[in-house]
């Protein structure tokens, strides 16, 4: 008796989920773009790779690229549901991409729907396309066959890893996004029709939700993320000093060791914000060489400290004119000075206050040669 | 159990401030504490229902019990109910509530089958889950913002008083130690360390897990996420675990088993006194079956849950806080009664 309880509770309980979702009767959409539709507001384009199984050896892979009209990211979600076989799957986005037009009137409502279903996978990647279309860079067939998916996240993540773009994924940009006093930059891309490539641009600066035209380009985009105290794996900055006249001889470039990042805010007046960057440097190119000579060293720090300053004043000034207050100086203010905070309006006290930068750069390492 | 909404309930009530609501919280709560083992420990061996009688009369005594199953009732009630409601936004959207809800009462029915020693060996060894909690939570910590905890007191002391009402019933548990207080072995003075140490670990645990998640959203940010802790973990990425909320989910589960087990027994312990035919075991079963009948009522429902968690919560004024505060005083003074009666 005792025995065919056991076996009867075996049998119903063990037998199985009640939800399934086999692999087999799903799509996995793995890239998702985001464009200003024609006559509905969203224009909606995903990639989804389909593995068949041959016989022997590694299945063949096709890629089907898909777009449709919507209202909402949701009902375009459903209209493409309805043109694919199987069930529309979110839950290996890697990589979301938002046409130029469409991030500079916001982006906040086309991700409401990857914020709120408990599938979606909020460690994918976010770029704007620079006079592009989101469709364009989903649609590229990349030479040599590799998933557009795989493209470009590979390409933001190694951004990420040199110090180029600060590698947040969507769900680090929702506090951004929403918090009043910080705004944040997201990696731009743009297409290479010749190469049939896709460059990166630098990084696009938001205002509150929308994009805001102005950018970092990627040449600046290092020593942005320095002054935002955020370091990949490997930073490296190429920076003009006085050399020799020649072009190539007048460079130097140098790999971020270690590095310090301090803010300090002060209120009285007005707010005045000093960036104080404290690098240890590797010189890993310098043609102009003799680094052994006494006082030269010194002389190429002093230079760069120099060089470095002007850049990030440069830097300051973009971000200035694009209203983006990357750095949540905003939030600081209010978080420390809430009493000032709410007597002013901070979108426009930004573009007015001082931000100064301050470097200290100590060379400590010079490669295998003096 | 409280682990996935306390943070959100703490920031709803006193904004970024919640995390002082819960120090205040946590530091009045060894009050309450000392006024359960202050009363208990006045009638030595006796359990909670002859002591309830003692104080109250019988017939008072009997009322009190019939309150304080009702009381362990709802609590079960809601715990199945967000429970189920977790699985299914979370996990199973495609499962219906039934087999959610009867599983996890199966389970813990089977848990307290075999009686208080039995359930103190299995929580003991299940405790070691909640240190995989607090390694992946200490994991996630990386991204802390600090700067998210100000301004401090922003809103106000009047919204940090009305989080310590939430803080204090995120901490409702402590109500067993009335029951099981007569059926642990041990000196009075350890009993009471036993209890102190277990607030301090459920105070510390809350505390890291409301820092982490405050410091993670921004104070904007996390008026929008009801799970903080599970939504903050679905963006991280192990390389063996892909989704770390799920995992976490998974771990979270035993332990609203063993929640939903303590009250069971303890609505179960309650029912058997009043009823002299039922035994330990047909009261859990009579007590699970009542559960389950009023979780399917109320379902998914959430206007009946809101309903749900206000009685809650006012029975757990009464049943919790304003009752041991009460027995204390009455306890001594019944206890010499009874002595000069004797």
């Amino acid at each position: 008796m005792k025995k065919a309880v056991l076996v009867f509770a075996a049998l119903v309980l063990l037998t199985g989920c009640w939800d399934e979702r086999q692999f087999k009767n799903i799509s996995l959409v793995l890239s998702m773009g985001f464009d200003v539709g024609e006559g509905h507001a969203i224009k909606q384009t995903v990639s989804i790779p389909t593995v068949t199984r041959s016989s022997e050896g590694p299945g063949q892979e096709f890629i089907n690229v898909l777009s449709t009209e919507a209202h909402t990211p949701r009902e375009a979600r459903d209209k493409i549901d309805m043109m694919i076989s199987d069930n529309f799957d979110p839950s290996k986005v890697r990589v979301v991409v938002f046409g130029e037009e469409l991030a500079k009137e916001g982006i906040f409502p086309v991700l409401d729907d990857m914020y709120r279903d408990p599938k979606s996978n909020l460690n994918a990647y976010m770029a704007v396309v620079e006079k592009g279309t989101a469709e364009e860079v989903t649609r590229l067939k990349v030479t040599g066959g590799t998933r557009i998916s795989e493209y470009l996240g590979g390409m933001l993540e190694t951004a990420a890893s040199s110090t180029h773009t600060t590698g947040e994924n969507l769900q680090l940009l929702c506090a951004e996004l929403i918090e009043p006093g910080i705004d944040f930059s997201v990696p731009l891309i743009q297409l290479d029709e010749q190469n049939e490539a896709i460059n990166f641009n630098g990084m696009g600066l938001f205002h509150e939700r929308t994009y805001t035209g102005e950018k970092i380009s990627a040449e600046q985009s290092t020593l942005y993320m320095l002054l935002q105290g955020k370091r990949g794996k490997i930073a490296r900055l190429t920076e003009k000093v006085s050399g020799e006249n020649d072009e190539i001889t007048s460079y130097a470039t140098v790999e971020v060791n270690k590095m310090k990042r301090t803010m300090k805010l002060t209120v009285d007046e007005g707010v005045t914000a000093d960036i104080n960057v404290n690098l240890q440097l590797k010189v890993v190119e310098y043609p102009s060489d003799h680094l052994y000579v006494k006082g030269k060293i010194k002389m190429l720090e002093e230079e760069l400290t120099d060089v470095l300053t002007k850049e990030s004043e440069k830097i300051l000034t973009t971000l200035q004119e694009a209203n983006s207050d990357v750095f949540g100086i905003g939030r600081r203010v209010k978080a420390y000075h809430p009493d000032y905070w709410k007597e002013i309006e901070w979108s426009e006290e930004f573009p007015e206050i001082e931000i100064v930068p301050h470097f200290e750069v100590k060379i400590i390492e010079h490669g295998i040669m003096n | 159990m409280g682990v996935l909404s306390v943070p959100f309930e703490l920031h709803s009530a006193a904004r970024q401030d919640g995390w002082i609501s819960l120090l205040i919280g946590a530091s009045i709560l060894p009050l309450i504490l000392l006024a359960i083992w202050g009363t208990v420990k006045n009638f030595e061996g006796d359990s909670f229902f002859q002591l309830s009688e003692k104080l109250f009369f019988k017939w008072g005594g009997r009322v009190l019990t019939l309150g304080y199953v009702l009381y362990f009732v709802s609590v079960g009630t809601l715990i199945i109910i967000l429970y189920g409601r977790m699985i299914s936004l979370w996990v199973l959207p495609l499962t219906p509530l039934w087999v959610i809800a009867s599983l996890m009462i199966a389970v813990c029915c089977y848990l307290i089958s075999g009686g208080l020693l039995v359930m103190g060996r299995i929580y003991t060894m299940l405790s070691v889950l909640i240190l995989i909690l607090f390694g992946v939570i200490i994991y996630s910590a990386k991204e802390m913002n600090i700067v998210y905890l100000f301004p401090i007191l922003e809103n106000g002391w009047g919204r940090v008083l009305t989080g310590v009402n939430e803080a204090l019933f995120s901490f409702l548990g402590y109500i067993v130690s009335l029951f099981i207080y007569s059926k642990v072995n041990g000196t009075h003075k350890q009993k009471l360390r036993v209890m102190l140490y277990a607030h301090s670990f459920v105070f510390l645990f809350y505390f890291i897990i409301v820092f982490v998640s405050f410091t993670y959203f921004s104070t904007e940010e996390i008026t929008l996420v009801p799970e903080p802790i599970l939504y903050m973990l679905k963006a991280f990425e192990l390389p063996v675990i892909a989704r770390l909320d799920l995992f976490f989910i998974s771990i979270w589960v035993v332990n609203v088993a063993t929640t939903f087990g303590t009250y069971l027994y303890m609505a179960g312990l309650g029912v058997s006194h009043l009823c002299p035919i039922c035994t330990k075991t047909t009261a859990s079963i009579l007590v699970s079956v009542i559960v389950l009948a009023l979780t399917l009522y109320v379902g998914y429902d959430m206007g009946k849950t809101k309903q749900l968690d206000q009685i809650v919560l006012h029975l757990g004024y009464v049943f919790s806080l304003s009752l041991p505060l009460i027995m204390l005083p009455l306890s001594y003074f019944r206890k010499k009664r009874v002595k000069e009666g004797g």
